[in-house]
C-alpha cells in the first residue's frame, strides 16, 4: 500500500511541477509576443524555478523508484516503461488494481467533459489566465490519480 | 452470495501464523487477513492451494453462506 501511496503522490507532484513549468514557459511566450506586437522588440523572460524543481524532483523520484522496484531483475530501461503503481504482488492486489483502474477511468469520463465545459468561458478570462488549458489538463490527471490512490487504499484496508 | 471459510480455525489448528500461511500459498499477509475476515473471495487456485496446505477438501473449508442456513 505504501508503494501505491508514494507513487501516486509523486505522480501528482510531478504533474503539478510539469504544469507550472510549461505554464511559466507559455506565459513567457505570451509576454514576448505582446511586447513584440506593442514595442517591436522581442524579449523572452521565463521563471526557471519550476523547471529546476521539476528536474531535481524527477531525478530524485526516478532514483528512489528504481531502487525500491519490486522486481530487481528489471533493467533501468525495462523498468522505466512500466507503471510502478501496477506492481502487484498477489491476486488480491491485482483485483484491487483492476477496481482502482476502473474507478480512475470513470473519473476521466466525468472530469474531462466538465473541464471541456469550462472552456466555454475561456475567452472571458483568457487574458487574465492564458495558461488555463495546461492546468485544466493537469487537473484531470491529478483527479484520476487521486481516485486511483483512494480506491486502492480503501480496498486494501477492507 | 457471501463465501464463508474456516481458514482462521484451521490455521490455528495447524499452528500457523498468518505470515506462514501467506508464504505457503504465495500471497501477502494482508490477503490472509482479508480472507479470514470474509471481505475477500479468493480465486479457485488460491482456495485449492489453501486446501492443500490444510489437507482438507476445498468445500469443507469454503462454503456459500446459504448452504449453511
Amino acid at each position: 500500500m505504501k508503494r501505491v501511496i508514494v507513487q501516486s503522490l509523486s505522480s501528482i507532484i510531478l504533474y503539478v511541477l510539469m504544469a507550472m513549468s510549461i505554464g511559466s514557459f507559455t506565459a513567457g511566450v505570451y509576454q514576448a509576443m505582446s511586447s513584440y506586437q506593442n514595442e517591436g522588440t522581442l524579449v523572452f523572460e521565463m521563471n526557471a524555478l519550476p523547471w529546476i524543481a521539476l528536474i531535481v524532483f524527477g531525478v530524485i523520484w526516478s532514483i528512489y523508484s528504481y531502487k525500491t522496484r519490486s522486481d530487481h531483475s528489471l533493467s533501468f530501461w525495462q523498468w522505466s516503461i512500466r507503471m510502478t503503481e501496477f506492481e502487484e504482488t498477489d491476486e488480491r492486489e491485482r483485483f484491487i488494481t483492476k477496481k482502482s483502474t476502473k474507478n480512475a477511468y470513470t473519473s476521466f469520463g466525468i472530469s474531462v467533459p466538465i473541464m471541456m465545459m469550462t472552456f466555454l468561458f475561456y475567452p472571458l478570462f483568457q487574458d487574465a489566465f492564458p495558461t488555463y488549458p495546461i492546468y485544466a489538463l493537469a487537473s484531470t490527471l491529478i483527479i484520476s490519480t487521486l481516485v486511483y490512490m483512494t480506491t486502492w487504499i480503501r480496498a486494501y484496508t477492507q | 452470495m457471501p463465501l464463508i471459510n474456516r481458514v482462521k480455525e484451521l490455521r490455528a489448528r495447524h499452528q500457523l501464523t498468518q505470515g506462514d500461511l501467506a508464504a505457503k500459498v504465495g500471497v501477502t499477509r494482508q490477503t490472509i487477513i482479508s480472507l479470514e475476515k470474509g471481505s475477500y473471495t479468493p480465486s479457485l487456485l488460491l482456495a485449492m492451494q489453501i486446501a492443500r496446505v490444510f489437507e482438507e477438501p476445498v468445500e469443507s473449508i469454503f462454503k456459500i453462506e446459504e448452504e449453511i442456513e
